[in-house]
């Protein structure tokens, strides 16, 4: 009776086993970057949102107190008020023969002020050619060369 | 056994590249493709809080842009006790920012209850910013909106007020009340997303337009003086002032006493805050004269030279008509019927002239039993029976010749006066002069809405007006240097417009006193009525004098030269037409 035999477990390669171990940890490294570029980029914004609502309460904010101004200021501006202190200055009310009318010639407050017609330029119109452009190029060229040769050019 | 291992090793490790693989992949899911409402339905809510904003009420200035009704923000501090640890500490501070009994405050934190109010009523900003610099984030400060009315009662019955109807601003009288959909704006309700990677779109509710109105503030403080003055001085009840521009239809001021504070509206009985000029309708008496007799001139077929019989009485439907002196004065002109107000003359007109039908027609077309359709919320048409009506008789036509037994409000008869003061042509009572939504401005045009009479009519009963003032009835509202053309009317009052009178029919004694007129008469610029309610006497001996006193004042601040000035002021070479208010 033959004796078979004995079959030998399974063995991965070292080669392979380092290959797979090196790969892993590639990719928890790459894993780690991209977490914390992530995790930096979220609390970047989350900071940045927080700052933009932080802004908006601030412009409302600033747009009561505005409101509260104005009113504040129309308050002040009452007329009462204005009247005891303008009588307490030595102010008096202004009879009609204290007012002096000056005419003012061409004076009109109705008159409506004429809007100028506006006249447009004429668009210029580009009709310059190749060979045209060329004859040009072509020409400042030689009386470059002439001034270079202290000849006078006549225009 | 080793083989078993590594084969159980190798399962592992494919459990959890599998796991590893679905972690990444729900990570990449909520990054990427994760609806909000996926959220919202986990968490209950919990990362959203709906908010109903409301928007800026529409402000009210008036023609100069001053403003007569604006906006504050008061602010609701409250506090949530369970989050505050050191509260003796937290308790000396907020009582020191609130200016508050230090004990009250430390029991509000020693409560048991989420949330206490720190404060019954809300606080000013200047408070608010005290305590929110304390930084306690247990403490919560609320703006609220509030409505101020910086010039207090100057033109309150105007203007209105606003009131909470709920949770909703309403406006109530006046400006506040026809324009309160233009002023509300639209509030806006909203999510607010506590979650940090989201922006709240910051989506302001649409604000409410501004109103410009046509008053003068300036105009409308001088009114309200003088009407005062003239209660006080007189010793009437109440008392109306109208000022318009009768060329355009714009009310320059309009007061009524007496009045109230709307920043206080919760203190005041309804009685003061009706528009009286526009709401409380009474018998004119004879300042309605100049309509009847501006009908008899358009569709009587007479001119200025007829004259009648006036023979003390007029008997006419069961009654008989004296004039104010119970005299009679024979043959007399037409002009006198205005200048001296004869009662038998205006009924003449009516009967004899122009008769029944042409009458009541005259009156439908300037506008009596109408109202004028003025842009304030609460205008009453007045009282006005036609033929045929339950009550209507023939005496009605001789009464309502001299404003007797009709009623019409002062707003009304000055509109009548206005027709005869802008030659003819009476313009549309109105109070906007514009509105402003946001870059948007929309002027209010002057409208022609009647043509009861011609122009050469219109210029026939000016020019006798002038005679009231300077030879008739009307002298003591003469203003020196200037041609005012004005009526006086002193009208009888009904037993049951007055309280406790104890009489019936009218009463023996009170009067509603009033002056209408309008100047310069040949350029007219201003028209007025001033209205004295229960008086004895004459309205030549009250109405007239404080007339010419509110007109001495006004001239001035509206810039209108006199006669004198004008006719230098033409020679030079000005156009005085174009002398126009600020």
């Amino acid at each position: 009776m033959l004796e078979r035999e004995p079959k030998l477990p399974f063995r991965i390669p070292a080669r392979m086993q380092t290959q797979t171990a090196a790969f892993l940890a590639l990719g928890t490294v790459v894993a780690i970057i991209i977490g914390a570029l992530y995790l930096a980029q979220a609390t970047v914004t989350a900071t940045t949102f927080s700052e933009l609502g932080q802004l908006e309460r601030t412009l409302d904010y600033l747009r009561r107190e505005n409101d509260d101004v104005m009113a504040q200021i129309a308050q002040e501006r009452n007329l009462s008020k204005l009247r005891g202190r303008a009588q307490s200055l030595g102010f008096f009310p202004a009879l009609s023969e204290d007012h002096e009318y000056i005419i003012v010639p061409g004076y009109s407050e109705v008159r409506a002020t004429p809007t100028p017609t506006p006249n447009p330029e004429p668009t210029p119109v580009y009709d310059e050619t190749f060979e045209g452009w060329a004859q040009a190029q072509w020409d400042n060229l030689v009386r470059q060369f002439e001034a270079w040769m202290g000849r006078e050019t006549v225009e | 056994m080793r083989v078993t291992f590594n084969r159980r090793l190798t399962m592992i490790m494919l459990v959890l590249i599998t796991v590893g693989g679905l972690l990444m992949g729900r990570l990449a899911y909520f990054q990427f493709q994760l609806d909000v409402t996926y959220l919202r339905n986990m968490t209950g809510n919990a990362y959203f809080t709906v908010n109903d904003r409301l928007p800026e009420r529409g402000r009210i200035f008036d023609r100069n842009g001053e403003l007569l009704a604006g906006n504050m923000t008061e602010y609701v501090i409250g506090v949530s006790p369970n989050y505050i640890s050191d509260r003796e500490t937290a308790a000396t501070e907020i009582a020191i920012a609130l200016n508050d009994d230090y004990s009250r405050i430390l029991a509000l934190l020693n409560s048991r209850r989420p949330y206490e109010l720190l404060t019954p009523e809300p606080v000013s900003s200047e408070v608010a910013q005290a305590v929110a610099r304390l930084e306690y984030s247990a403490i919560t400060i609320e703006p609220r909106p509030k409505r101020v009315y910086p010039q207090n009662s100057l033109a309150a019955q105007l203007i209105g007020f606003m009131s909470w109807d709920g949770s909703q601003r309403r406006g109530y009288v006046g400006v506040e009340g026809e324009y309160n959909s233009d002023l509300a704006g639209q509030s806006r309700v909203y999510e607010e997303s506590r979650i940090p990677f989201e922006v709240n779109a910051n989506e302001q509710p649409r604000p409410g337009r501004d109103i410009v109105l046509t008053i003068d503030r300036s105009i409308q403080h001088l009114a309200e003086t003088e009407l005062q003055e003239a209660i006080e001085t007189y010793g009437a009840k109440g008392g109306t002032v109208v000022i318009m521009n009768p060329r355009t239809g714009e009310i320059l001021a309009m007061a009524s006493y007496p009045s109230f504070d709307p920043n206080v509206y919760y203190n005041v009985s309804a009685d003061a805050m009706r528009n009286a000029a526009i709401s409380d309708a009474y018998e004119p008496g004879s300042v309605f004269k100049v309509v009847t007799a501006a009908l008899a001139l358009e569709h009587g077929g007479i001119t200025r030279d007829f004259t009648y019989i006036d023979s003390r009485i007029y008997e006419i439907g069961g009654i008989q008509v004296y004039n104010w002196d119970r005299a009679g004065h024979g043959s007399t002109v037409f002009d006198d019927i205005l200048v001296r107000s004869w009662n038998v003359g205006t009924t003449t007109l009516a009967v004899d002239v122009l008769g029944r039908d042409r009458f009541y027609k005259g009156l439908q077309d300037f506008g009596v039993g109408s109202p004028t359709g003025i842009d304030l919320e609460g205008e009453s048409g007045g009282i006005f029976e036609l033929p045929g009506g339950t009550y209507w008789t023939d005496a009605n036509l001789a009464t309502n010749s001299f404003g007797q037994g009709l009623s019409v409000t002062p707003l009304q008869m000055l509109s009548f006066v206005n027709g005869i003061a802008n030659g003819g042509q009476i313009m549309q009572p109105h109070i906007r002069l514009r509105t402003i939504d946001g870059e948007n401005v929309y002027n209010a045009l002057p409208v022609a809405v009647r043509t009861p009479i011609s122009p050469e009519v219109a210029a026939d009963i000016t020019d006798i007006m002038v005679q009231v003032i300077n030879r008739g009835e009307g002298d003591k509202a003469y203003v020196y240097g200037y041609t005012v053309a004005g009526k006086t009317g002193t009208a009888e009052i009904a037993c049951s417009e007055i309280e406790n009178s104890g009489c019936t029919g009218y009463h023996p004694t009170l009067h509603n006193l009033s002056f209408v007129g309008f100047l310069p008469a040949d350029e007219p610029r201003v028209s007025i009525i001033i209205k004295l309610d229960e008086l004895p006497g004459f309205a030549s001996e009250s109405a007239a004098p404080a007339f010419k006193q509110l007109v001495e004042r006004l001239v001035v601040l509206m810039n209108i030269p006199t006669d004198e000035q004008r006719r230098q002021l033409r020679e030079a070479g000005g156009n005085t037409a174009e002398i126009a208010l600020r």
